[in-house]
């Protein structure tokens, strides 16, 4: 079953569109949405979380509809916002306390352990948490329910290399359960390309692609030439230089034996978006 | 509703600790003195921005936006203000009550009005200010607010002129025993809980069509 299937989703704003959005995430998956700033990440979830009403399309989320009781499908959802939201004066164990009742599957022995894992002190407000320690209790609250989908929306922005390759690899485990999957957006697309076993690339509310990131990386590569030597066709992107070519090409444009060098997701995204403008 | 009225249970204890002092700071010096209907009414008054202070600090941390992402409907986020506003309303009404006990200087009339004004004090203004909240935040919410109070006062002033009740005239108050006035008491009593079950509804569906960016 996919985790999560949306299809033609569109919502207009003022001076932005999200466009006929079409993503699947299947179950046991990491899906990772790239975007720049404004691109639509967090419109696409606040749209599945039906927090934003959508002007067209269909939300499924586990194989549910999310205008059917939406309420009852979120116990199976751990979200983590890019602001966490929890109220400031409020200590872990409070938090706890407050998360009991609204989780019917709430385990305090898993937050009590990963309170523990965290270093997170029980008995210290929000509001003296650093960055990195808010996002790691709004993590420890998505874990401690037995959610099936994780829904990140920026959460690693802003944090310390080592917290974010701390949140990365506690992000790995979660999905050692195949029924467990991750929708996370980012515009650090580094700690995607790391995490995500699928890739979208969200430009102005337009999908770019979607595609599986290993097939990705090895069905495009950056081919230095000159000008005049670039293939007719596969050609991603090109940037022209007094000192010769640069190009994003599919590898199997290009004559076989032609040097192509590895192309990172940030370069592949990076051009992508500059060729959509 | 249990994890919202125990998370703003929370916040009251963290934030508004003071209003419960000042409550009984103000009943305390009605009690010591002669009855004075600002310091009787006050604590109504200030219990009656506590939901709206509880989702001023909601937006400000952006809780607003964490419990759309949480199993719990729009429906029991408005009911858990509303009821935060009755229990509110109770402490204030149990308070005065025993301070009108312990003043035997009331009459049985006298202490009913009192009841029923602080009751209606309680009431009113979230009642008007709370729909404005939920559809606009407590920005414009708040503006709302201040009118409702400038509203209310205006009201109060001309209900209390033709009953020749004056707040700085004690003995006006404390001479207010008129039997005949009960069911006007009551009837404002009633217009009041109306009221703020009506706003209750409203509240309900202006926030479920609320779209929380």
């Amino acid at each position: 079953m996919n985790a999560l299937e949306i299809r033609n989703l569109t919502r207009h704003f003022g001076d932005f569109t999200l466009d006929s959005l079409n993503l699947t995430l299947p179950g046991g998956c990491i899906l990772g949405l790239i975007g720049e700033n404004g691109a639509g990440k967090s419109t696409t979830i606040r749209l599945i979380l039906g927090m934003l009403r959508p002007d067209g399309g269909t939300v499924t989320i586990l194989g549910r509809d999310n205008r059917d009781n939406l309420a009852l499908t979120k116990q199976d959802i751990g979200v983590v916002l890019d602001e966490v939201g929890i109220p400031e004066c409020m200590t872990p164990k409070q938090v706890g306390r407050v998360m009991a009742d609204v989780f019917t599957r709430w385990d305090a022995k898993t937050y009590g352990g990963l309170l523990e894992r965290f270093s997170l002190p029980e008995n210290k407000k929000f509001k003296e948490f650093s960055r990195g320690m808010k996002m790691k209790l709004g993590l420890a609250v998505a874990l401690s329910h037995q959610a099936k989908l994780l829904i990140l929306d920026e959460a690693t922005s802003g944090l310390d290399p080592v917290v974010r390759d701390e949140v990365v690899s506690i992000l790995s485990e979660f999905t050692r359960d195949e029924s467990h999957s991750i929708l996370i957006s980012s515009h650090i697309v580094s700690d995607l390309e790391k995490l995500c076993d699928y890739v979208a690339f969200l430009h102005r509310g337009k999908l770019l692609l979607c595609e599986e990131k290993d097939m990705l990386l090895s069905e495009y590569g950056i081919l230095h030439c000159r000008p005049e030597d670039l293939p007719e066709t596969g050609v991603l992107h090109k940037k022209l230089s007094p000192y010769g070519a640069e190009a994003i090409v599919r590898r199997d444009a290009v004559k076989p034996g032609t040097a192509l060098s590895p192309i990172s997701m940030e370069e592949l995204f990076v051009f992508m978006s500059k060729e959509a403008k | 509703m249990k994890a919202l009225l125990r998370k703003d249970f929370y916040q009251l204890r963290a934030y508004c600790k003071s209003y419960l002092l000042i409550c009984a700071v103000f009943l305390g010096v009605s009690l010591a003195g002669e009855g004075n209907l600002f310091f009787i009414t006050y604590p109504a008054m200030l219990c009656s921005l506590i939901p709206v202070t509880l989702q001023t600090y909601d937006e400000r941390g952006k809780w607003d936006a964490y419990v759309g992402t949480l199993p719990v409907t729009r429906a029991r986020l408005v009911s858990s203000k509303y009821l935060v506003g009755l229990c509110c309303s109770g402490i204030v009404l149990a308070l005065l009550a025993l301070v009108l006990l312990a003043a035997n200087r009331y009459t049985p009339e006298l202490r009913l009005f009192l009841l029923g004004i602080t009751f209606c004090l309680s009431l009113v203004s979230p009642a008007f200010c709370l729909p404005f909240v939920f559809r606009f935040g407590t920005e414009k919410g708040r503006m709302a607010y201040y009118f409702s109070i400038g509203l209310f006062f205006a009201a109060s002033y001309i209900l209390a002129d033709s009953l020749g009740i004056s707040a700085a005239d004690t003995s006006a108050i404390t001479s207010w025993n008129r039997a005949a006035d009960a069911p006007g008491l009551l009837a404002a009593c009633l217009i009041c809980a109306a009221a703020y079950i009506i706003s209750w509804l409203l509240s309900i569906r202006i926030y479920q069509k609320r779209e929380i960016a």
